[in-house]
């Protein structure tokens, strides 16, 4: 099976992106790739290298300033303001520094996705309950952020990105701040909701972790520019999981 | 999941602050306070103005000074006479000499007697239209009749108080309508500098899927709660403070509200504290999504 340009498994497609931070030198350069639906993605490099920066791009916290940026079909940079809401509601993010809101607890932080989309107050017990079991913090649900430590927080953060079983997943450094047993939990969480079809992007430095995913995909940084020799990541073949018979 | 909800269910208070910044509520309720009493100002004054000039409209005063009484009766014999003739004339009334010697006793004390000082005789001239030409029309027509006669039409000596008056009332109008949008300055201020606190809140509320309008709604809880407190507390102060005054000087306010549209004044004056909430609340509305709709 071709791997077409512009396959309907595509979630996302970059072509020639570049990000500048105000005036100096870009950030992020000539960054092409694409993001199978369904597709297991670690994005790895040192730091500094720009994940952060290539992350923020995919959860449309920027825009790119040069390039063209596809997501879920529709070209991003032209994309009208008032329609990024329902493209965001569709992407989870677990951002470096968790930002969680500090005066609601962990299960109102966990919530708000929910809320912000309109669920009816009663339909969010199940959902954030079992997400916040999921991660180990059922108990702690009333703790406000400031009362839970690194790795707890972090947790929350995951719980609030994944509760709302996005389309795609971003994760900046999702296990930075927990031990190494629950690091593998959290990785079975996010291959959990892969299997259902969630596409993940993981930035990390952990390469004990990216053995543990099989079939899962590596972007490799390095000064703000993509190393992709086998040309895979522009020409994907199919995903693992849409893969043709 | 697709619902697009227009408000986030507020369960906890997500901006983590009831108030939007302390001053608020009482800078709203001193504009609401001035701008009632502006208002009843206005209300007061304008009509009774307009009354006023109604009542000046129109009229004269002829003067006769004539030492000899009986002259002088004969004079204003005459004038009376000669006035019943002109077509313009609608009214003629001579003051009784003794109301004369009334109102000169105001200002010069009791005891006088008419031979001791020579009151002017004084002949009060309505005519239909208060205009220079009928005026001049009748001083011709007095002097024809009485040369020594001098006639004084009201509009000359109580128009400037009845434009004063009505200036004053219009002033004060103005003075309510800029105390309004004072009311809807300070609630923009106050919005955007809670916007630019709340910043990383809103940064996290948009990327995990809110809408301007979402993220505007919690604001405008907030204003609202601030603005309606500080209105509520002006409006009460107002009502207390024109209750004061109307009840320290009876006689007068009753005078000059007679002018006044009664019941129809006192809702002009009560539609204020609901007109600050309504243009505070559209102001920082305005705001907020304009600035919202800056970030990226
Ligand atoms: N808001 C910003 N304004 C200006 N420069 C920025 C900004 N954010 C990041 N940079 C710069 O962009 C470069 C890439 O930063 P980025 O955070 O993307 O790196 P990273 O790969 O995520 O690093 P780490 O592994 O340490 O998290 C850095 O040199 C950084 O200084
Ligand atoms: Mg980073």
């Amino acid at each position: 099976m071709a791997s077409g340009r512009t396959s309907s498994g595509d979630i996302v497609r970059f072509d020639n992106v570049g990000l500048r931070y105000g005036a100096g030198t870009e950030t992020l350069s000539d960054i092409s790739f694409t993001l199978t639906r369904g597709g297991f993605y670690f994005l790895a490099g040192p730091s500094g290298a720009g994940k952060t920066s290539l992350l923020k791009l995919l959860y449309l916290a920027l825009r790119p300033t040069r390039g063209v940026v596809t997501m879920f079909g529709e070209d991003l940079v032209t994309l009208p303001r008032n329609r990024l809401p329902g493209f965001r509601r569709r992407i989870g993010v677990v951002f470096q520094d968790f930002r969680l809101i500090p005066h609601l607890s962990a299960f109102d932080n966990v919530a708000l996705p929910l809320r912000i989309a309109g669920v009816a107050e009663r339909d969010l017990a199940a959902p954030v309950g079992e997400m916040l079991e999921w991660v180990g913090l059922g108990e702690r649900m009333h703790a406000r952020p400031v009362t839970l430590s690194g790795g707890e927080q972090q947790r929350v953060a995951i719980a609030r990105a994944v509760v709302a079983r996005p389309e795609l997943l971003v994760a900046d450094e999702p296990t930075g701040n927990v031990d190494p047993e629950m690091a593998v939990r959290l990785l079975q969480l996010f291959e959990g909701l892969n299997r259902m079809g969630t596409s993940v992007v993981v930035a990390t430095h952990d390469l004990h972790l990216m053995n543990r995913v099989p079939g899962a995909q590596m972007m490799r940084l390095a000064k703000g520019r993509l190393a992709d020799p086998t040309g895979a990541l522009r020409y994907p073949p199919a995903s693992r999981y849409t893969a043709a018979p | 999941m697709t619902g697009h909800s227009n408000l986030i269910p507020p369960v906890a208070p997500l901006l983590g602050t009831r108030r939007l910044s302390g001053g608020m509520p009482w800078v709203i309720a001193i504009m609401t306070a001035l701008a009632m009493l502006a208002m009843a100002a206005a209300l007061v004054l304008t009509p009774a103005a307009t009354a006023l000039s109604g009542q000046i409209a129109g009229r004269a005063t002829i003067q006769i000074v004539q030492p000899d009484a009986l002259v002088r009766r004969a004079d204003v014999a005459e004038l009376r006479r000669l006035l019943a003739e002109e077509p313009y004339v609608v009214a003629v009334r001579s003051l009784p000499e003794e109301e004369t010697a009334r109102l000169a006793e105001r200002w010069l004390g009791e005891g006088l007697s008419q031979s001791d000082l020579p009151l002017p005789a004084l002949i009060d001239v309505d005519v239909v239209r208060s205009d220079d030409a009928t005026m001049a029309r009748l001083g011709a027509a007095v002097r024809s009749g009485v040369p020594e006669a001098r006639v004084i039409p009201h509009a000359e000596w109580l128009g400037p108080v009845a434009r004063m008056m009505s200036a004053i009332g219009w002033i004060a109008a103005a003075i309510a309508a800029m105390l309004i949008s004072c009311a809807a300055v300070v609630a923009v201020l106050a919005v955007r500098a809670a916007l630019s606190a709340q910043r990383p809140m809103i940064d996290i509320l948009h990327l995990v899927g809110a809408t301007d309008v979402q993220v505007a709604r919690l604001f405008q809880r907030l204003v609202a709660r601030d603005v309606m407190a500080g209105a509520i507390l002006g409006a009460v102060a107002a009502v207390c403070l024109s209750l004061l005054v109307v009840w320290q000087t009876r006689g007068l306010v009753a005078g000059l509200a007679e002018g006044a549209g009664g019941l129809a004044s006192v809702v002009w004056i009560l539609l204020v504290p609901p007109l600050v909430i309504a243009v505070a609340m559209l102001a920082s509305r305005i705001a907020v999504i304009r600035a919202l709709g800056e970030l990226p």
